[in-house]
C-alpha cells in the first residue's frame, strides 16, 4: 500500500517529507535538541538513500512526471507539475546529499535552539527541492519564495554580530528581484492563460521584441540575484559570512543553483530570441563577476568571507558557460553547479570547524595550523585544490569545458571573453593559496588573541566521515565528469536546438528575434502545459 | 600486454598513496623500499615499453582506457602513448628519478617528514609520467599542473619557516601565469582542430588551409610558449627557480633540474609539427632562450649560495635548449635536456651531499678545501663540472655545440649571445668548484665535523658521473664525424610524417665555431678557477671595482622588487580598493543602502502631514475631494 | 404580506444582533464582586451567542443558496458573504476584548452593546442599495464607534481619538448623504439600482459628478483610503486592541462591500463615462494610498500605528482591485479580505495576547516575547509574513489575484509601484518577527516580567493560535476558499443585480 504510493508519487514523497519531518522537529520541546538532531540526521538520510535508490531508474534515460492539476485561481489554472529529468537530476541528488552531510558535519556548532536550527533546515530542504523540480512556474514561484523564511530565520537567529542587517538585506534583496519577476510572471500567465513553460514559450512568440526583452529582464533580474551575478552580488558576503555554518553550506551549496537553474530551465526556453540578444551582456557580466570576485576576495582578512567572494567568482564561471549557448559550455555549467555545491560547501564547512574550535575566522589570527591540525589542513588543502580547479580534481573539467564552450560561441568578442576569463583560474589560486600560506603554514602564530594557539585537537572521526565523501566525490567527478553529465546531454542539446543555427544578426534586433520565434524551443520536457490525466508517474521518454 | 603499462604511472601514484595516508605507521625502512621501489619498478616497465615502442611499426604504441571527458565536440580519451620521445622523457624520468629517490632515502633519513616526502615525490613522478606519456593535450595538462602541485608542496615541505611557504607560492602561482598559456593555447587548438588527442591534432596540421590555419597556429603556439616558459623557467617567468631551492636538495636535483623544468622543452617537441608552421613563434622561442641563456648565466656569476648558483645555470641551460628549439632544432633541444638531466642532476646532488656535510651550510664563501674530506663527491661534481662547461668529449660539448651551431645558422647574433654565456658558464662552475673544494676551509668548525656521505647518496653520484661523461656519444654530431643518432632516433615523434624537423641544408664553418666557443669557454673556466682558488680576496677586490654592476648582479637585475612594484603591489591595492570602493560605497551605498536610506527619509516626510490636528485632516479631505472633482470635470 | 422562511431568516440574521445589543445595557447592573463577574461573563455569552445565532441563520441561507429580497434591501450572496464576514471579525474581537479589558481593569456592558450595534450596521450598510438604508447603516455602523474609541475613558488618548474620529467622521457621512441628496435630484429615485438606468442618459451632469463624488468620499472614508485617512492612526491608537483590530477589518470590509455592490455593479455599470471618471480617481487614491501607507509605516515605532498605517496601505491594495474592475478582482477582493480578516485580527490579537494593556504597544515593548510563548510568537509571525504578502501564506494570494487582473487590465505600472509598496511593507512587518525572536528584552522589561507574572490571555492566545493557522490554511488550499464561496459570493450576486 505504502510502497504502491511511493511508487506513483516518489517525488512529492522526496520534497515534502522533510517537511513533515521539520514539522514534527519543530513540535518537540526545546531539551529534546539531541533527539531532534537525530531524528532530522536520520530522517534525511533516509530520504537521500530513497532518493538515490528511486532515481537510478531515471539514468536509463526515463523521466519521473507527476502531474496533476492543482487550483484555478482567477481563470488561469495552476498545475501541481513535477518532474525530474536531466536538468535537476543530479541537482536534486546534491540537494539531499548535502542535508545530512550538513547536518552532521554542524552537530556541535549550534549551542542554542540546535533543535529549531534542525528543522527550518529541513523546511529549507523541502523548499529547494520543491523549486528543482517543479515545472509549472507558479509552483517554481510558490517553492522559491518559501525558501526565503527558514533561510532568513537561520540567518537572524544564528547569525553572527551583523545578523540583522545580514538577514534583512537578504530578505530584500531577493524579494526586490522576485516580485518584479512576478509581474513580469503574471503578465505573460495572462498571455499564455497558463503557466506550464511551454506554453508560455508560445506566448511569448507572439509579443514584440521589446516586450519579449523587458519581460527576460524581469525573469533574468530574480535569477541574476539569486546566483547572484555582477553587479547584484553584494547580499551574498554579508548573508554567508553572518549565516551559521549549515546555512552558509547549504547557500552555496543549492541556494544560489537555484538562480542559474532558473535560467537554464524557464528564462532560455520561454525567451529565446532575447536570450540570444541578450547572452553576450550576461557573458560580459559573468567575466565581470569571475574577476571582480577573485580580486575582492583576495582582500579580505575573514575566512568565510574570501570563500564567500570566491562563490561568486565561480558562480560567474556557471553563468558564463550558460551565456555561451554552447553544449560544451552550458553542459560545463551544469558540471560546475555541481562543483560549486560539493566544494565551496565542503570550505564553508571546514571554515566552521575551524571556527567551532578557535572562534575566529581572521586569517591574521592564524598561522601554522598545520603543525596542529595535520587531517584538517590535509582536507582543507585537497578542497582547496578542487575549488581552484587542479586537473583530476572537479573543478577542472567544469572550467575546461565552460571556457571551451566560451571560446567555440558564436557571437563576436567570445573568445576574447573567454581568453580574460582564465584569469579567474589563475586568481582563484591567487586568493586560495595565499590564505593557505598565511593560515596554514609557517610557524605557529603565538601572539594574543590567535586562534592557533586554541587548535588542541584535529578533526574527530564524525568530521573525518563528513569529509571523506566529498573528497571522494572531488575525485569522481574530475576522473569520470560522464557520470554526472550524461544525463543532461539531450536536454541540455535539445534546449540549445534554436541557438546552433547559423547566428542570426541580432545587433538590429527584430528581424532576427522574429526569425528565431519561428524556431519554438521544445518546452523543457516531455509533458508540457496541464494534461490532467497524468498523475500517476508515467516513464516516458527524455526525446520527443 | 600494453594494458600493463598503465601501471608505470600507476604505480608512482599507488606508493604516493599507501604512503600518504599510512605514513608514519609504516616505518621509516618500509617508506623508504615503497618509495624508491615503485619508482624502480616502474622504470623496468618503461625500459619494456620503450624497446616494444621501438620495434613496433611506425615506433609508437598508445594504450586507450576510459573517456575522461566526453560532451558536445568534445571527446577527451586516457590514453599513453609510446614513442621514441616520450619513452625516451619517461626513461630519464623513473632513471635519473629512481636514483634521487635513492639518494633522498640518504639525505632525508634524519627528517621527521620522511613519509610525507616520498609521498610527495612519488605523487610527483606520477603527474610527471602523466605528462610525458599523455596523449592528449588535456591530460598533458594534467601532468602540467600536477606537477606545478608537487613543486609547490616539495619547495613549501619545511612548512614551519616562513621563506619555504612563500617560494612555494611563488612558484606555483608563476607557474599557473604559464598555465594559462597553455589553456588558452588548448582552447585556441580545440575550437579550431575541433579535437585536443595529440596525434590528430599533428595529423590535421599536415592539411591545414594556410589563410586560415596559420594565424591561428601562431597564436595558439605562443600561448603554448608562454606557458612553456612558465614552467621552464625563462624570461619573464624564470623568477620562480631561484626561490625554489628552499626545497630539499634532491627535489631541487630532481624537479628544478634534470625532469620538471624541462617540461616546456618536452611540450614544444611534442607538438614540433604545429611549432613548424609557425615561424614567427619559432623566432620568439630562439631569440627569448638566448636571451635568459646569457642573463642568468651573469646573475650566476656572483651568486653566494651554491644551490642559487646552480639554480641560476639551470635557468641558463633551459635558456640554451629554447635556442635550440627556436632554431629548428627540435632534436638538438631534447638532446641537451637529455645530456642536462644527467650533469645538472650531479651537480645538484654533489651540493646537496656537501650541503649535508657542511650541516646545511650553504653559503659558498663559508666553504672550502672540501676536496680531501668528500673525494666521492668532489670527483664526481669535478666530471659533471666539465661536462656542463662542454669540455671536448663529455657529453654537455656535444649537445651545447650542436644548438650553437643552430643557432648559428638561425643568425650569428644569437651564437655570440650563447658563447657568451657559454663563458660565463663555466667560469661560475669553475669558481664553485673551487671555493668549494680547494682554498682554505673558512668555516673550521663545520670543516672538521664534515665527512662523505653514505653509499645511498654516492652510489646515485656515481652512476649519474658515469652518465655525464658517457651520453653525449648518443649524439655526435655530423660536423665531428658523427650522424647525430639522436636526431634520428626522434624523427618519427618530432616529424609526425610531415616536412623534415630541422630544413637541415647545413653549411657554415662548423668545426671553427665549435673551436672559437670551447677555447674561450676553457678560457673562461681557467680565469674563473684562478681568481677563487686562493679565497675571495680577488673577487672582493673586483666586486670593489665595479660596485654598480656587482650590486646589480648580486640583486638580480632587482627583477623582483619590480615584480613586486608594478604588478603584485598593485594587484592587491585594486583588490582592496574594489572591495572597499566598488561593493561597500558604490553597489551597497548607492545601490541598496541608499534607496533604503531614501525610502526612509520619506517616510519621515510623508509623516509630517499626521499633524494630530483634526482641521488639517479635514483640509486633507476637502483637498482630496477638489482633486476627485477635478478629475471627473476633466 | 407574508414572509418567506428566507426572508425571516434574513431579517433575523439582521435583527439578532440589534436585539442583543438592546438587551446588554440591561445586565450591565452594579452589584457586588462576586455577581459582578457571573453578569460579565453572561454579557460576553450574550453577545457571542447572538452573533453565533446570526451567523447559524446566514449559514442557512448561504447553504440553501436562497438570496432572498424585501424592499430595498438585498439579502443576497454578497450580503451573506458579508454578514459572515462581519460575525466573525466581531467574535474574535469579543474574545479579545474579554482579556484585554481584564488587562485595562475597565469592564462595562456598555463596549458589547455598541460593538453589537455597529455589527447591525455593517451587515445593514453591506447588504442595500437603497441609498437612505445606506445611510441608515453607515450612521448605526458609525455612531456606536466613536464611543467605542472612547471606551477607555481613562486614557487621554482615548477621549481625544473619539472625539476626532466623531468629527471626521460626521463630516463625511454629511458628505455621503449630499451626495445622495444630489443624486436623488437628478434622478428622482433613491435605489441606486433604479438609478443606474437613468444615469447614461444625464451623461457628465455636474450635480451628478459632485454627487458621486460625495457618495464616493463616504465609502474611501471608512476604508480610510488616502487623504481621507487621516483619522486612522489616532483612532487606532486610541480604542482597545481587539476594537481598533475589529475597526480596520470589519468596517473596511463592510464598506468595501457595498462600495463593490454600489459602485461598479450598480451605478456605474451602464455608463463608461462615469466608470472611466471613478476608475481614474481611483487610481490616484489608490496609489497615494499605497505610497502613503507603506512609507509612514516604515517610520512608526508604536506596533498600533503602524498597524494603523498597514490597514490603510491594505487599502491601497483593495482599491486597486477595484481599479481592476473585473469580477475576478472583485473576487481577489473578498479573498483578500478574508485573509486579512486573519492576519490582522491576528495582529492586534498579539498585544492582547501578550497582555501588553494601555500605551505598551511600541516594538521596544515586543522585544524576545516571541521565545516567552513560541507558538503565539510563530503565529504573529506567520501574519506578520502574510501581512507582508510572502508565499506560502494567504495573504500572497490575495495581491497575487488583485495584481494579476491589474496587469490583464494593462495597469502595469499600478502592479509595479504595488509590488514595490508591499517590498517596502516587508520591512516593518520583519521588524516585528525582529523585535519578538531576535532582539533581547529589555533589562527593565525583564525586571517588570520577574515582578509580575505575564497575564494568561488564553482567550486571546486562542484566537491569534487560530488567525495563525488560518493563515497557513488559505496560503496551503486557496483554492478551496476561492471556488466554494468567494467567487459564489461575488459572481451570483452581481449577476442578481444584473
Amino acid at each position: 500500500m505504502i510502497t504502491a504510493w511511493m511508487n506513483t508519487h516518489l517525488l512529492t514523497f522526496v520534497v515534502f517529507a522533510p517537511l513533515v519531518l521539520g514539522l514534527i522537529l519543530l513540535c518537540l520541546p526545546q531539551k529534546q535538541a539531541p533527539m531532534a538532531k537525530l531524528l532530522g540526521f536520520l530522517g534525511t538520510t533516509g530520504i537521500f538513500i530513497i532518493s538515490l535508490i528511486q532515481f537510478l531508474h531515471v539514468g536509463s534515460g526515463n523521466i519521473y512526471v507527476e502531474n496533476a492539476p492543482w487550483m484555478a485561481l482567477v481563470n488561469i489554472p495552476v498545475d501541481y507539475h513535477l518532474t525530474l529529468d536531466g536538468l535537476n537530476f543530479w541537482l536534486v541528488l546534491l540537494t539531499t546529499f548535502l542535508t545530512p552531510l550538513t547536518l552532521l558535519g554542524t552537530w556541535n556548532s549550534l549551542k542554542e535552539r540546535a533543535g529549531l536550527a534542525t528543522a527550518l533546515f529541513l523546511l529549507l530542504e523541502t523548499g529547494m527541492l520543491g523549486a528543482l523540480l517543479a515545472q509549472d512556474l507558479f509552483l517554481f514561484y510558490l517553492f522559491w519564495e518559501g525558501m526565503l523564511l527558514p533561510m532568513y530565520f537561520l540567518i537572524a537567529l544564528w547569525g553572527g554580530e551583523e545578523r540583522r542587517y545580514a538577514s534583512l538585506k537578504f530578505m530584500l534583496y531577493t524579494l526586490a528581484g522576485s516580485l518584479l519577476w512576478l509581474v513580469a510572471l503574471l503578465y505573460l500567465a495572462g498571455k499564455a492563460g497558463s503557466f506550464a513553460p511551454g506554453l508560455m514559450a508560445q506566448a511569448a512568440l507572439a509579443l514584440t521584441p521589446s516586450v519579449q526583452g523587458l519581460l527576460f529582464l524581469a525573469f533574468a533580474l530574480a535569477f541574476a540575484i539569486k546566483v547572484p551575478l555582477f553587479p547584484l552580488h553584494t547580499w551574498l558576503p554579508d548573508a554567508h559570512t553572518e549565516a551559521p555554518t549549515m546555512g552558509s553550506v547549504i547557500l552555496a551549496g543549492v541556494l544560489l543553483k537555484l538562480g542559474t537553474y532558473g535560467f537554464l530551465r524557464f528564462a532560455v526556453p520561454i525567451f529565446p530570441g532575447a536570450t540570444h540578444h541578450y547572452a553576450k551582456g550576461i557573458a560580459l557580466l559573468s567575466v565581470i563577476a569571475i574577476i571582480y570576485g577573485a580580486l575582492v576576495a583576495m582582500a579580505q582578512k575573514d575566512i568565510k568571507k574570501l570563500v564567500a567572494y570566491s562563490s561568486v567568482s565561480h558562480m560567474g564561471f556557471v553563468m558564463l558557460g550558460l551565456a555561451s549557448l554552447t553544449v560544451i559550455g552550458t553542459q560545463g555549467a551544469m558540471l560546475q553547479m555541481l562543483n560549486h555545491g560539493i566544494s565551496t560547501g565542503a570550505l564553508f564547512l571546514l571554515v566552521g570547524m575551524l571556527y567551532d574550535r578557535a572562534h575566529t575566522r581572521m586569517i591574521a589570527d592564524f598561522g601554522g595550523i598545520a603543525s596542529r591540525m595535520p587531517i584538517f589542513t590535509f582536507f582543507f588543502v585537497v578542497v582547496t585544490l578542487s575549488s581552484i580547479g587542479l586537473p583530476l580534481t572537479n573543478g577542472f573539467v567544469g572550467e575546461f569545458w565552460i571556457l571551451n564552450g566560451m571560446f567555440t560561441a558564436n557571437f563576436a568578442w567570445a573568445k576574447a571573453l573567454a581568453s580574460v576569463a582564465t584569469l579567474g583560474v589563475l586568481l582563484g589560486a591567487v586568493y586560495m593559496l595565499w590564505m593557505v600560506k598565511r593560515a596554514f603554514w609557517g610557524p605557529v602564530n603565538t601572539e594574543e588573541h590567535s586562534g592557533t594557539v586554541h587548535l588542541v585537537t584535529d578533526l574527530n572521526s564524525r568530521e573525518i566521515a563528513v569529509l571523506v565523501p566529498i573528497v571522494v566525490l572531488i575525485f569522481w567527478m574530475g576522473l569520470h565528469p560522464q557520470t554526472f553529465t550524461a544525463i543532461s546531454e539531450r536536454p541540455v542539446a535539445d534546449l540549445l536546438a534554436p541557438f546552433q543555427a547559423p547566428r542570426p544578426a541580432m545587433n538590429e534586433g527584430d528581424r532576427p528575434l522574429a526569425k528565431l520565434a519561428l524556431r519554438p524551443p521544445r518546452p523543457p520536457h516531455g509533458v508540457s502545459g496541464r494534461n490532467p490525466d497524468t498523475t500517476s508517474v508515467q516513464i516516458a521518454e527524455v526525446a520527443p | 600486454m600494453h594494458a600493463t603499462y598503465w601501471l608505470i604511472p600507476l604505480l608512482p601514484l599507488l606508493g604516493a598513496g599507501l604512503i600518504g595516508l599510512l605514513g608514519r605507521k609504516l616505518g621509516k625502512p618500509t617508506v623508504a623500499v615503497l618509495g624508491v621501489g615503485v619508482v624502480a619498478l616502474a622504470f623496468g616497465l618503461t625500459l619494456h615499453a620503450f624497446l616494444a615502442a621501438g620495434s613496433a611499426p611506425d615506433h609508437r604504441i598508445e594504450t586507450l582506457s576510459f573517456t575522461w571527458m566526453s560532451t558536445g565536440n568534445l571527446q577527451v580519451p586516457m590514453g599513453l602513448v609510446f614513442d621514441p620521445l616520450s619513452a625516451l622523457m619517461a626513461l630519464v624520468v623513473t632513471g635519473i628519478g629512481a636514483l634521487i629517490h635513492l639518494y633522498s632515502v640518504g639525505y632525508m633519513w634524519e627528517d621527521e617528514g620522511f613519509a610525507r616526502y616520498f609521498a610527495y615525490l612519488n605523487l610527483f613522478i606520477f603527474f610527471m609520467l602523466c605528462l610525458v606519456l599523455g596523449n592528449s593535450l588535456p591530460l598533458l595538462f594534467v601532468g602540467w599542473e600536477g606537477v606545478g602541485l608537487c613543486s609547490y608542496l616539495l619547495i613549501g615541505f619545511y612548512f614551519e619557516t616562513d621563506y619555504a611557504p612563500a617560494a612555494g607560492l611563488k612558484a606555483f602561482l608563476t607557474n599557473r601565469v604559464g598555465d594559462l598559456g597553455v589553456l588558452i593555447g588548448m582552447m585556441a587548438l580545440f575550437a579550431h582542430f575541433g579535437t585536443l588527442t595529440i596525434a590528430n591534432l599533428l595529423r590535421q596540421v599536415g592539411h591545414l588551409s594556410p589563410e586560415v590555419g596559420f594565424g591561428v597556429l601562431t597564436f595558439a603556439t605562443l600561448m603554448l610558449f608562454v606557458g612553456a616558459c612558465g614552467k621552464s623557467a625563462q624570461i619573464p617567468l624564470y623568477i620562480w627557480l631561484p626561490d625554489a631551492m628552499a626545497g630539499p636538495t634532491p627535489v631541487s636535483a630532481l624537479i628544478h633540474a634534470a625532469t620538471m623544468v624541462t617540461a616546456g622543452i618536452f611540450m614544444i617537441c611534442r607538438l614540433a609539427p604545429l611549432f613548424q608552421l609557425a615561424p614567427i613563434t619559432l623566432t620568439t622561442i630562439a631569440w627569448v632562450g638566448g636571451i635568459t641563456a646569457l642573463f642568468a648565466a651573469t646573475i650566476g656569476l656572483v651568486q653566494r649560495d651554491i644551490k642559487k648558483v646552480l639554480a641560476y645555470s639551470t635557468v641558463s641551460q633551459l635558456g640554451y635548449m629554447f635556442m635550440g628549439l627556436g632554431a629548428g632544432g627540435f632534436s638538438a633541444g631534447f638532446f641537451h635536456v637529455f645530456t642536462h638531466a644527467w650533469f645538472k642532476a650531479l651537480l645538484f646532488l654533489g651540493a646537496g651531499s656537501v650541503i649535508l656535510a657542511m650541516h646545511h651550510e650553504q653559503d659558498l664563501f663559508r666553504m672550502g678545501g672540501l676536496r680531501s674530506k668528500l673525494p666521492i663527491t668532489f670527483w664526481t661534481m669535478l666530471l659533471a663540472t666539465l661536462a656542463i662547461m662542454g669540455f671536448p668529449g663529455f657529453s654537455g660539448f656535444f649537445s651545447k655545440d650542436e644548438i650553437l651551431y643552430l643557432a648559428y645558422l638561425k643568425h650569428p647574433a644569437l651564437w655570440i649571445i650563447g658563447v657568451l654565456g657559454a663563458c660565463c658558464t663555466s667560469f661560475y662552475m669553475w669558481r664553485l668548484m673551487a671555493l668549494t673544494f680547494w682554498g682554505e676551509p673558512r668555516d673550521h668548525h663545520a670543516f672538521e665535523h664534515a665527512q662523505e656521505s653514505p653509499w645511498t647518496m654516492t652510489l646515485p653520484l656515481a652512476v649519474l658521473a658515469v652518465g655525464s661523461v658517457l651520453v653525449g656519444y648518443l649524439g655526435v654530431p655530423e660536423a665531428f664525424g658523427g650522424h647525430f643518432a639522436i636526431g634520428r632516433f626522434l624523427e618519427p615523434s618530432l616529424t609526425f610524417g610531415q616536412a623534415h624537423a630541422h630544413a637541415g641544408h647545413r653549411e657554415g664553418p662548423a668545426i671553427l665555431l665549435a673551436l672559437v666557443s670551447t677555447v674561450l669557454g676553457l678560457g673562461f673556466g681557467l680565469f674563473g678557477f684562478l681568481s677563487y682558488r686562493s679565497g675571495l680576496a680577488v673577487a672582493e677586490a673586483r666586486g670593489a671595482r665595479f660596485p654598480l654592476l656587482h650590486r646589480i648582479l648580486l640583486n638580480k637585475y632587482y627583477v623582483d622588487e619590480g615584480i613586486e612594484l608594478c604588478i603584485l603591489g598593485p594587484t592587491r591595492a585594486l583588490g582592496r580598493f574594489l572591495w572597499q570602493v566598488g561593493d561597500v560605497i558604490i553597489v551597497d551605498g548607492i545601490g541598496v543602502n541608499l534607496p533604503a536610506a531614501l525610502t526612509r527619509l520619506a517616510g519621515d516626510l510623508v509623516s509630517l502631514f499626521q499633524t494630530g490636528r483634526v482641521r488639517n485632516y479635514a483640509l486633507g479631505m476637502v483637498l482630496g475631494t477638489l482633486a476627485i472633482l477635478w478629475i471627473f470635470f476633466k | 404580506m407574508s414572509l418567506t422562511p428566507d426572508q425571516v431568516s434574513a431579517i433575523m440574521a439582521m435583527l439578532i444582533p440589534g436585539v442583543a445589543a438592546c438587551l446588554l445595557p440591561l445586565a450591565a447592573i452594579d452589584r457586588d464582586q462576586a455577581t459582578q463577574k457571573w453578569i460579565r461573563g453572561a454579557m460576553f455569552f450574550i453577545a457571542l451567542f447572538a452573533l453565533g445565532g446570526c451567523f447559524l441563520y446566514v449559514t442557512t441561507l448561504w447553504a440553501k443558496g436562497a438570496q432572498p429580497v424585501f424592499g430595498s434591501v438585498r439579502f443576497d450572496r454578497l450580503a451573506q458573504f458579508a454578514t459572515i464576514f462581519i460575525v466573525v471579525a466581531a467574535a474574535l474581537a469579543i474574545l479579545q476584548l474579554w482579556d484585554h479589558l481584564h488587562q485595562e481593569g475597565w469592564i462595562k456592558g456598555e463596549t458589547l452593546s455598541l460593538l453589537m450595534f455597529s455589527v447591525t450596521g455593517m451587515i445593514l450598510f453591506s447588504s442595500s442599495t437603497h441609498l437612505v438604508v445606506l445611510f441608515l447603516g453607515l450612521e448605526l455602523l458609525s455612531i456606536p464607534l466613536y464611543a467605542l474609541t472612547g471606551t477607555l475613558r481613562l486614557r487621554h488618548e482615548a477621549l481625544e481619538g473619539g472625539v476626532k474620529y466623531f468629527i471626521t467622521g460626521a463630516v463625511a457621512s454629511s458628505c455621503f448623504l449630499m451626495g445622495s441628496v444630489l443624486l436623488y435630484g437628478m434622478t428622482g429615485t433613491l435605489d441606486v439600482a433604479t438609478m443606474a438606468a437613468l444615469l447614461p442618459r444625464l451623461g457628465g451632469d455636474p450635480l451628478v459628478l459632485i454627487g458621486l463624488a460625495l457618495l464616493l468620499l463616504g465609502f474611501l472614508f471608512k476604508v480610510s483610503a488616502v487623504p481621507f485617512h487621516q483619522w486612522t492612526p489616532d483612532v487606532y491608537e486610541a480604542a482597545p486592541h481587539p476594537l481598533s483590530g475589529f475597526m480596520s477589518v470589519a468596517t473596511k470590509g463592510a464598506a468595501l462591500f457595498a462600495l463593490i455592490r454600489i459602485f461598479p455593479a450598480a451605478l456605474l455599470r451602464q455608463s463608461p463615462l462615469l466608470s472611466g471618471k471613478v476608475q481614474a480617481a481611483l487610481i490616484l487614491v489608490a496609489a497615494l494610498t499605497l505610497i502613503l501607507g507603506n512609507l509612514t509605516a516604515l517610520t512608526q515605532t508604536n506596533v498600533k500605528r503602524m498597524l494603523a498605517y498597514s490597514s490603510i496601505s491594505h487599502a491601497g491594495y483593495l482599491l486597486l482591485g477595484l481599479v481592476a474592475g473585473t469580477t475576478q478582482a472583485y473576487i481577489g477582493m473578498a479573498f483578500y479580505l478574508v485573509t486579512y480578516l486573519a492576519m490582522n485580527m491576528g495582529a492586534f490579537g498579539i498585544l492582547t495576547a501578550y497582555g501588553l494593556a494601555g500605551n505598551h504597544t511600541t516594538y521596544e515593548d515586543l522585544r524576545g516575547l516571541g521565545w516567552k510563548r513560541p507558538e503565539l510568537g510563530l503565529a504573529a509571525a506567520l501574519c506578520m509574513f502574510s501581512l507582508a504578502g510572502i508565499p506560502p501564506t494567504g495573504g500572497f494570494y490575495g495581491k497575487y489575484m488583485i495584481f494579476r487582473e491589474l496587469i490583464a487590465q494593462d495597469h502595469v505600472g499600478l502592479a509595479v509601484l504595488g509590488v514595490l509598496a508591499s517590498l517596502v511593507s516587508v520591512a516593518f512587518y520583519l521588524r516585528v518577527v525582529v523585535a519578538l525572536f531576535i532582539e533581547k528584552p529589555l533589562p527593565s522589561a525583564e525586571k517588570e516580567a520577574s515582578e509580575r507574572p505575564a497575564p494568561v490571555a488564553s482567550l486571546a492566545s486562542g484566537t491569534v493560535l487560530v488567525c495563525g493557522i488560518l493563515v497557513v490554511v488559505i496560503g496551503l488550499f486557496p483554492g478551496f476558499l476561492s471556488t466554494n464561496f468567494v467567487q459564489r459570493a461575488i459572481q451570483e450576486s452581481l449577476n442578481l443585480v444584473r
